[in-house]
């Protein structure tokens, strides 16, 4: 089909991404097409990961979330995103913005449904029979941003986003070690809510 | 918790943390016995003890490393004993491409594997094996050649062709193409298309990064997205609200996930004109902004392509770029033929319009039969389809009467009655007439001719187009129908199912055309069985009276074209001359209610529905006639059965799950509303009725996302504008964007249509006083009224001054608002404005023309108008004090009203009485429904303004 040399969209070269980033940060949206090719596999990925306790006759699939994504980010304004890693931040973001906003749909749905205590790592993957307990961890994280919005953040980009320490003290402007801090205190804290 | 705590805990947690763990309970010891705030001191036991549980918490996660990128395939693999793994080669969105030894045919493939990841996700595998079977059935030098299918450890794989070279999208990357280069490439994406659309198949999602170019060769890959066309019926690939395709490159219609072979065409020159220019994209026309610019704006395009391009070449582009796909050229073949001619067809016509016609209709004639032939030549290559299948639509062409006789004017309701009383298969809403011509930019006044029908149910995805003439030969009549079937080669399409009867005289003629109607059913697939369960005289589905009948469409035609008046005149003729037509009746309850003439038209409502039970009807028409009139008088759980009857005997009618949907909504089912209004507009194509409701419903829902604009977009494109705008402001509105709510209501306000700009000014009123400014709404409401009497819209008039009359009684001008509510209940037959004039004369004391003003409300209609009966007697009773009477009519009235609706009046007097704790949780409520409200019109202006007040208020005592 295709020969390595000359894959196209597939293969990304080097630092591809964040220049294509700053293109559209340009203002040219042509390159958000491009972008979309060389993320989707990673937005799929995430998507699916996302999604991964869901059966297969479940109402949400993976492409529904990835075009979520697509439609979000470059509906309107072009993503304020100047990394790979902070744009797939921005994307679990709006994945899990979307799942939360299906999830209440769905809470809506079961009224009166109890719901059961269930491991709470469970909990993290969306699972819409168990809406209750999926909003619960936003619902924490929505408190935590209260008192704490950089820690808050801090595990809305490691966890949901898989940016990793690094990239993270490079958006926000912070050592690495207070990431590393900040993120042993969030997740001390986020097991602690939802453990009761 | 405050941030100042939240630091200082922090602090103190990583004190203990950094200790081993052993001495931790100490540190923790001594901390707690400094800490004063009590507050911190317990949350740094709980959040050290969750470090410690919760040491594992999260832990999966770190970079990417989530998402494990272990290849499907590696090298040196052995698959089905006969393909050896190369290299891996590329990996797209979710499958992994390997270059391969095939040691059977002895040479180098590709080897396109799903990805481990989407192995479970049956829709991925589904799209996957289309592919295959879609691709197998195209061998093209330019199209990438598909070999087997096959399966790896679960994951399936196909083997295709190996290919050389490098994606257009690359190759463009460099730079623009060179004319000769480009000329040749588009000729060769022509050829490739042109084999891919004979064998039926449009590809849905061309761009440059699917095509490939090895040696001089351009190849177009990945049909993955690709389906047959015309067959979205059993489709479903693709899930609700996801659009497929990639939006730099999609085709306007593709938006509302409509495509045919033309969509092709339009991605195609898109890529064309792309390739010529220079630098990739300075237009801004990417990104779904983009593919929305294009489907609603038209582009100037023409200013993007260079002049040195050979005319036939700019027209041909032009053409294909054609916001509406019907502007375009049908086929690829017709591109081709316009690349290939000397001059520029459209340059030659104007330039011989001037001087000699008969040349031009030569050249027409010529090029008609051109075309002719190479549609034969394309249809002919696909099969001819057996009878249709269940579920399928019937277009009806509006009828030809050539008899001169007007009195069979009517042909063609008779003919869809009797076609519709099939459960097997549906009749084209004819409603929809006008929503499709709007679509394809046509006048929705003029008929349209026999090819545009052809055009309409190829747009419409129809697969049976009858059209049918009524002749008169002697004393006798000849009753003829055509059936064309659309998809199959003009030889066959119009072979077999034809039928010709002979009628001796007009009475005659009824069962000619039932004759006729049997003989398509049957031919169409229907059983003897299921036919003999529907067939009922078509005498009795609809009149013995031809003019009766006439007189039916004729009000049709005038109320589609805003006669409304002349609608009635015509249908009180048509039940005159048949006093048993229950579809007249119907139809005049239906056209008089709209015309704030409620008791008439209930009096014809329920004629009608006599006639429907007593009579013959066919089960299709009883079921529209009995839900319609239950749903007219709000009697909404007697409308549920009905409708859901409607929809199991006819599964294939949308009109019953839009209006179950409505229904729904109506009693605070809101989900379960918005589950079939979504089916509706997945399984059936979009009407205005139909996206409204859905619309309205995800309001209800507060689900104001994407799914919402997605809609508004539809609506752009088939509502009238008017209407589109109300919508986008009242969506505004409840996103809390009051300066665009506004900017759409006061757009409406001016447009010509003057029952939208009525409706946007009252809009505008109600928001104004949603937010306090009660004497902005007093005045846009006071213009509104003089306008409307301008306009003759009394009933619309009389709704403002009541609403005008409720704000002038808060500003404490009681005399005002007695006028205005008196005048409003006088000239009102709307049951919402009697009632709210009622309660205002009552409260301001006026008991008298309280009292003989709700004497002209109809009794027992049925549940919501004894509401609002109970509703008028507990304003009068509470005017006299008697509170606790009238608030036992109100509960009474608020278990029958909907859910929804906001019930300020028990809030109101509860307080009056002194339960102000009761009254303050129905002022919550009220405040909490703002989502909820605008399923329902009939609101007092300012009622969740004056709920906050008082709210605030009884939280100051």
């Amino acid at each position: 089909m295709l020969s390595s040399d000359s894959a196209g969209a597939m293969i990304t070269t080097p630092g591809e991404v964040s220049l294509l980033l700053e293109r559209i940060l340009g203002g040219d949206r042509s390159a958000e097409g491009r972008l979309f090719d060389i993320l989707y596999g990673d937005l799929r990925r995430m998507a699916a990961y996302q999604l991964r306790k869901e059966r297969s006759d479940h109402t949400l699939q993976p492409t529904a979330l990835v075009n979520e994504v697509y439609v979000k980010i470059f509906g309107q304004n072009p993503p304020e995103a100047r990394s790979r890693g902070h744009f797939m931040a921005l994307a679990a973001q709006v994945m899990r913005r979307f799942l939360v906003d299906h999830a209440r749909t769905k809470k809506a749905d079961k009224r009166g449904h109890h719901p059961q205590m269930v491991p709470i790592e469970n909990a993290l993957i969306y699972d819409e029979r168990r809406s209750d307990e999926f909003l619960a961890v936003h619902d924490a994280l929505e408190r935590l941003r209260e008192w704490a919005p950089r820690q808050s953040q801090i595990v809305e980009m490691r966890y949901f986003g898989g940016m990793s320490e690094e990239e993270i003290g490079d958006y926000l402007k912070i050592s690495s070690r207070t990431v590393k801090r900040d993120w042993a205190m969030a997740r001390a804290w986020l097991h602690a809510e939802l453990s009761v | 918790m405050t941030p100042e705590q939240w630091e200082t805990l922090q602090g103190f947690f990583e004190e203990v943390i950094q200790k081993p763990l052993e001495e931790r309970p100490e540190v923790l010891s001594r901390l707690e016995s400094e800490i004063q705030d009590p507050a911190i001191r317990m949350e740094l036991r709980r959040l050290v003890e969750h470090a410690e549980v919760g040491a594992e918490f999260l832990r999966p996660v770190a970079g990417l490393g989530l998402f494990p990128d272990r290849p499907a395939l590696q090298q040196g693999d052995l698959i089905a004993d006969r393909f050896k793994i190369l290299r891996p080669i590329g990996k797209g969105g979710m499958a992994e491409v390997f270059e391969a030894y095939d040691s059977k045919l002895g040479e180098r493939v590709a080897i396109k594997i799903i990805a481990p990841e989407f192995a479970r996700d049956p829709s991925l595998l589904e799209r996957f094996q289309q592919e295959v079977q879609i691709a197998r059935r195209i061998t093209h030098p330019n199209i990438c050649r598909i070999h087997d299918l096959g399966e790896h450890h679960g994951l399936p794989y196909l083997s295709m062709e190996f290919l050389e070279g490098e994606t257009l999208s690359k190759v463009l990357e460099r730079g623009p193409l060179p004319l000769e280069l480009w000329n040749d490439l588009a000729h060769q994406l022509l050829q490739g298309l042109r084999a891919a659309h004979a064998a039926g198949v449009v590809h849905r999602d061309l761009k440059p990064s699917n095509l490939i170019l090895t040696g001089s060769r351009l190849v177009i890959l990945d049909f993955g997205l690709a389906r047959p066309i015309l067959t979205s019926e059993d489709g479903g690939l693709t899930r609700p609200g996801t659009l497929v395709g990639t939006l730099d490159w999609m085709a306007p219609e593709q938006l509302l996930e409509e495509y045919d072979e033309r969509s092709d065409l339009y991605s195609a020159a898109l890529i064309l004109v792309r390739a010529l220019k220079q630098g990739s994209d300075t237009t801004g026309i990417g990104g779904l902004a983009g593919a929305v610019r294009r489907a609603t704006t038209d582009t100037e395009f023409r200013a993007q392509i260079p002049k040195s391009l050979p005319a036939p070449w700019r027209y041909a582009l032009l053409s294909c770029l054609e916001r509406d796909p019907k502007q375009r050229p049908r086929s690829v073949e017709e591109v081709q033929k316009l690349v290939q001619a000397q001059h520029v067809l459209p340059l030659q016509l104007r330039h011989f319009a001037g001087s000699n016609w008969r040349s031009v209709a030569i050249v027409l004639v010529v090029l008609a039969l051109f075309l002719a032939s190479l549609r034969t030549l394309w249809y002919s290559r696909q099969k001819q389809p057996e009878g249709l299948k269940p579920g399928s639509v019937i277009m009806i062409a509006f009828a030809d009467n050539t008899t001169q006789d007007s009195r069979f004017d009517g042909l063609t309701a008779v003919l869809r009655e009797d076609f519709g009383q099939s459960a097997r298969f549906n009749v084209w809403d004819q409603r929809r007439f006008r929503e499709v011509a709007r679509a394809m930019r046509r006048d929705p006044t003029v008929r349209p001719e026999g090819k545009q029908w052809r055009e309409i149910a190829v747009r419409e995805g129809v697969p049976l187009l009858v059209y049918s003439t009524l002749s008169r030969v002697g004393d006798s009549y000849v009753f003829s129908v055509r059936c064309e079937q659309i998809g199959a080669s003009p030889e066959t399409a119009f072979q077999k199912w034809d039928d010709t009867e002979t009628a001796s005289g007009p009475q005659d003629v009824f069962e000619a055309i039932h004759r006729a109607t049997m003989h398509v059913r049957e031919l169409a697939g229907e059983n003897a069985a299921e036919i003999s369960a529907n067939n009922r005289l078509l005498q009795d589905i609809t009149s013995s009276s031809w003019e009766a009948i006439g007189l039916y469409s004729e009000a049709q035609r005038s109320y589609a074209q805003g006669h409304a008046d002349d609608a009635v005149s015509s249908l009180r003729r048509a039940v005159d001359r048949d006093p048993q037509f229950a579809m007249g009746f119907m139809r005049l309850g239906d056209i008089l209610d709209s015309q704030n003439k409620v008791k008439e038209g209930l009096e014809n409502w329920q004629k009608a529905i006599e006639l429907a039970r007593a009579q013959h009807l066919s089960e299709h028409e009883r079921l529209n006639i009995e839900s319609r009139y239950a749903l007219e008088i709000k009697d909404f759980s007697k409308a549920e059965p009905v409708l859901r009857d409607w929809i199991g005997k006819f599964p294939n009618d949308p009109i019953p799950v839009q209006l179950l949907a409505w229904c729904l909504m109506q009693m605070g089912r809101y989900t379960e509303g918005v589950r079939f209004a979504q089916e509706a507009q997945d399984r059936f194509p979009h009407t205005e009725f139909g996206t409204t409701v859905l619309i309205r419903g995800l309001a209800a829902l507060n689900e104001l996302g994407d799914a919402v604009d997605k809609q508004l977009t539809i609506l752009d494109i088939i509502a009238r504008k008017p209407l589109a705008q109300e919508f986008h402001g009242t969506v505004a509105a409840l996103r809390g964007n009051y300066p665009a709510a506004a900017g759409f209501f006061r757009e409406v306000m001016l447009s010509d249509d003057t029952t939208e700009a009525s409706r946007a000014t009252a809009q505008l009123a109600n928001l104004e006083a949603d937010q306090g400014k009660i004497d902005e709404a007093r005045k846009l409401l006071r213009d509104g009224i003089l306008k409307d009497q301008q306009t003759g819209n009394a009933g619309f008039a009389s709704q403002k001054a009541v609403a005008l009359a409720y704000l002038e009684g808060i500003r404490g001008n009681h005399t005002e608002a007695i006028a205005l509510a008196a005048d409003a209940g006088s000239m009102s037959q709307y049951p919402w404005v009697i009632v709210q004039a009622v309660s205002i004369l009552a409260r301001y004391g006026s008991l008298e023309k309280a009292n003989r003003l709700m004497n002209r409300f109809p009794a027992g209609v049925g549940p919501r108008y004894d509401a609002d009966l109970f509703r008028m007697r507990g304003e009068i009773l509470a005017a006299k004090r008697n509170y606790k009477q009238a608030i036992d009519l109100f509960e009474k009235a608020s278990n029958l009203d909907r859910p929804q609706q906001p019930k300020e009046y028990l809030a109101r007097v509860m307080d009056l009485a002194g339960d102000h704790g009761g009254a303050r949780l129905k002022y919550q409520q009220i405040v909490a429904t703002s989502f909820l409200t605008w399923i329902t019109d009939d609101e007092w202006p300012a009622t969740r303004f004056l709920a906050r007040e008082n709210l605030k208020n009884s939280r100051g005592e």
